[in-house]
């Protein structure tokens, strides 16, 4: 779905679009996969470029939980309670477990379990654990239990079957194959399996027949386990407290060397770095800070950064900076440094050329990171154009370093959600749905508010005036502006700005360009309760 | 004698140039001002990368911002930043987006104190992500001048320094200086102004040129060639 179509269908005013962000969505995959560390023992993600499934071994561990439909069930139930759609499937190998789940929905949104429980389900038997199952044969009942979220599981040996009626996408194959494949009118995987296997590498592709064989089971696909990295923090304990800046700093270099080589081994980059001093003296002292009650012996620096990094010299340059501007009470006895936040590294080839769009990125990144510890997250701000009258409240600024979004990132908040379960061992699929479609490429940022033209500089608060003479119609023909007498040369107007009721507090506003005597082309208006003039912007 | 004179000044005019500007870090890619005739004022047909560039409103609100603005589109068209030290809290971001400058990449700085706010300045001038900074100081010492000159000779961005007529004597490092004064128009959308080369590399005298602001299209255009549509040519 488009922006514009989504603004059509709910209103622009209800609309909140935010730009896609991969690592946003993968952070918030990784939780949910540390979360189902409780179902099984190997969880990994989907090995994609954007992997938006979740995979889980759970061929040992179904009768632990009296079933596999009760532990899917227990699944499918730990999601909602999360707020997350998701689509979960078992079966025998991995690709039939995620062919399965991402089989939930076509392309065109439109459910295709029914289709496939149909076809591929008909003569499967029946046991203790999969009752539901049997509704859905016996009568075709959907076999959701929440609107949204939909589960199934492939009785063991009935992955041919299963796999047959679903669409050749669901082998997770590039758009080429998928395309050659559809203009030879393969559309289905069933239609795939009848054609020789040994000519089907060289007429579609090598991916072709792997999928193909790993969705059967003839070729082995092991779950890359994911493992939450650990908290990375370096400690060092002076022998002697000390206020000498030189050792200070040596040894805040060596802790961010430390912190650094631990995180880039494990692939991910510092987003939020938290350096304690312990101060010598003032242990019994406490003081309330952002982060709770903190002995007085402690001095905390907190470093926020655009974008993950582990450069030593960024992290060290950033801290210092901070570290710089404070005057320690009394010698350091310690020295602790934590990566609060971090996010996976983003690697990128070495580019031939130096000027590159990668480049320019990583260099405002890395500006954007050193002014926000120098000048604080509130001012260094970017830029959200909003859709309404009112000019003041046409835009929103917000801190380009934004810690609370990354705590948000951090909690897995995701607007929906599939998880494949397959097995020969029985493995599980989770997928999921619309987890990129909720979040827009697109953004409103590109799109004017406005057509009439506005003062480049806009006062915050409208100035109160005194006007002293108007002309007919009511256009200001001389005002006062904190004392100084003004005359209006040529008034253009009234543009009528007027919210409505239901936005809150409304206003009434009559905008008058004027032109002074002195030249000065200024954005008066009178306010429609009282008839009160203010200044609201200067065109310069 | 004379004219050998004159030759000589000239040829050191040219050698003082060349040493004056060789540092530059990309001297072949000027930046459009987006008004034509003071693009062919300018020595390199436009300002050029790697320099600031003031701009002196003759009277408050001659729209100095409007046409600096528009010159830091310019300098930001191959996707890099534009920077907007404000102060104050009065930039309009609206309105910027209006005439052409893209949200996803302005950064709005509001830095406070004399020190964070040069400091800032050479942060945001050495970086090559940035393609403009937008600035509207008053006063600047002159070793904070000296920094940013030397700042965004690094980066190769424009500093762009929007400041009152109060401090048009004051020493400056800047490469260009213009002087905006508003002329009378009766159009409401359209504003007349006439732009002061105070300063330009190669250039001695103070050329000016008259031009128009059209709010509503977002362009400027010389005023010549808007003549008035009242009076139509003369036909044969």
């Amino acid at each position: 779905m488009t922006l514009a179509e989504a603004s059509a269908l709910i209103g622009e005013s209800m609309l909140r679009a935010e730009a896609y962000d991969p690592v946003a969505d993968r952070e918030a995959l990784e939780t949910l996969a540390a979360g189902c560390g409780r179902f099984s023992p190997v969880v990994g993600l989907e090995d994609a470029e954007r992997p938006e499934c979740l995979l889980l071994d759970v061929g040992a561990v179904g009768h632990l939980f009296g079933g596999e439909a009760v532990l899917v069930q227990r699944i499918v139930d730990d999601f909602r309670r999360r707020k997350l759609r998701v689509h979960v499937a078992v079966a025998d190998t991995l690709g039939a477990a995620w062919a399965v789940a991402r089989g939930f929905s076509g392309p065109d949104g439109v459910p295709l379990l029914a289709r496939w429980a149909s076809s591929a389900l008909t003569d499967r038997t029946a046991s203790g654990e999969a009752v539901a199952h049997e509704k859905l044969l016996d009568g075709l009942e959907p076999l959701v239990r929440d609107p949204f979220s939909h589960w199934a599981i492939v009785p063991s040996g009935k992955t041919v079957e299963a796999l047959a009626a679903l669409p050749i996408d669901a082998l997770r194959l590039p758009p080429e194959a998928v395309a050659l494949l559809g203009g030879l009118g393969i559309h289905e995987i069933g239609q795939l399996m009848a054609l020789p296997r040994d000519a089907l590498a060289s007429r579609f592709g090598a991916d072709v027949l792997r999928r193909l064989n790993q969705a059967q089971g003839q070729t082995e696909e092991p779950i890359k386990t994911y493992r939450p990295p650990a908290a990375a923090a370096a400690e060092h304990v002076f022998d002697y407290p000390t206020a000498h800046r030189a050792a200070l700093e040596t040894n805040l270099r060596r802790l961010v060397e430390q912190l650094t080589d631990e995180l880039a081994r494990q692939q991910q980059g510092v987003t939020h770095l938290r350096c304690e001093f312990t101060l010598e003296r003032g242990l019994s002292r406490f003081s309330r800070s952002e982060n709770g009650t903190v002995p007085l012996s402690i001095s905390r620096v907190e470093v926020s950064l655009y974008q993950a990094s582990v450069s030593v010299k960024d992290l060290f340059e950033l801290t210092w900076m901070q570290v710089e501007k404070r005057l320690f009470s009394s010698p350091v006895a310690t020295i602790r440094l934590e990566a609060v936040g971090t996010a996976p590294l983003e690697y990128r080839q070495q580019e031939l050329f130096a000027r590159t769009p990668h480049e320019d990125v990583r260099r405002l990144g890395r500006l954007i990171s050193r002014l926000t510890a120098r000048l604080g997250r509130t001012a260094v701000l970017g830029v959200r154009l909003v859709a309404d009258a009112q000019p003041e409240l046409a835009y929103r600024y917000r801190p380009l370093v934004d810690r609370r979004r990354d705590r948000r990132r951090r909690a897995g908040v995701m607007p929906a959600g599939c998880l494949a379960i397959p097995a020969r061992s029985r493995r599980a699929g989770i997928a999921m749905p619309g987890a990129t479609a909720g979040r827009s490429s697109q953004s409103l940022l590109g799109k004017p508010a406005v057509a009439h033209p506005r003062p480049l500089l806009l006062s915050a608060r409208p100035i109160p005036l005194r006007l002293t003479s108007s002309g007919a119609g009511g256009s200001p023909l001389r005002f006062q502006e904190h004392g100084r007498s003004h005359r209006v040369t040529a008034a253009w107007g009234p543009e009528r700005i007027e919210t409505g009721w239901w936005r809150g507090r409304s206003i009434g506003r009559d905008y008058y360009r004027v032109e002074t005597s002195q030249g000065r082309r200024l954005w008066l208006f009178r306010r429609l309760g009282d008839g009160k003039w203010f200044l609201h912007g200067r065109f310069q | 004698m004379e004219k050998h004179r004159l030759l000589l000044l000239d040829e050191l005019r040219r050698k003082i140039t060349r040493l004056e500007t060789f540092r530059r870090s990309d001297p072949s890619r000027p930046v459009p001002s987006g008004i034509d005739p003071l693009d062919r004022l300018l020595r390199e047909d436009g300002f050029a990368r790697g320099t600031l560039v003031e701009w002196f409103d003759a009277s408050e609100g001659a729209a100095a911002t409007t046409l600096a603005l528009l010159a830091a589109r310019g300098a930001c068209v191959d996707g890099r930043a534009l920077v907007v030290l404000d102060r104050r809290g009065e930039f309009y971001p609206v309105e910027a987006v209006r005439w052409g400058v893209d949200p996803q990449r302005l950064i709005v700085l509001q830095a406070n104190g004399r020190a964070d706010v040069a400091w800032a300045s050479c942060e945001v001038l050495r970086s090559a992500a940035v393609g403009a900074m937008l600035a509207w100081p008053e006063r600047i010492a002159g070793r904070d001048f000296r920094r940013m000159q030397l700042a965004v000779e690094q980066g190769g961005g424009l500093g762009l320094l929007v400041r009152p007529e109060a401090v048009r004597r004051e020493p400056s490092w800047a490469e260009v200086r213009l002087r905006v004064e508003p002329l009378r128009c009766a159009d409401d959308a359209r504003r007349r102004l006439r732009l002061h080369l105070l300063r330009c590399r190669g250039i001695v005298s103070e050329p000016s040129v008259d031009v128009e602001i059209d709010d509503q299209t977002c362009r400027v255009y010389p005023v010549a060639q808007l003549a008035d549509s009242a009076n139509p040519a003369r036909s044969a």
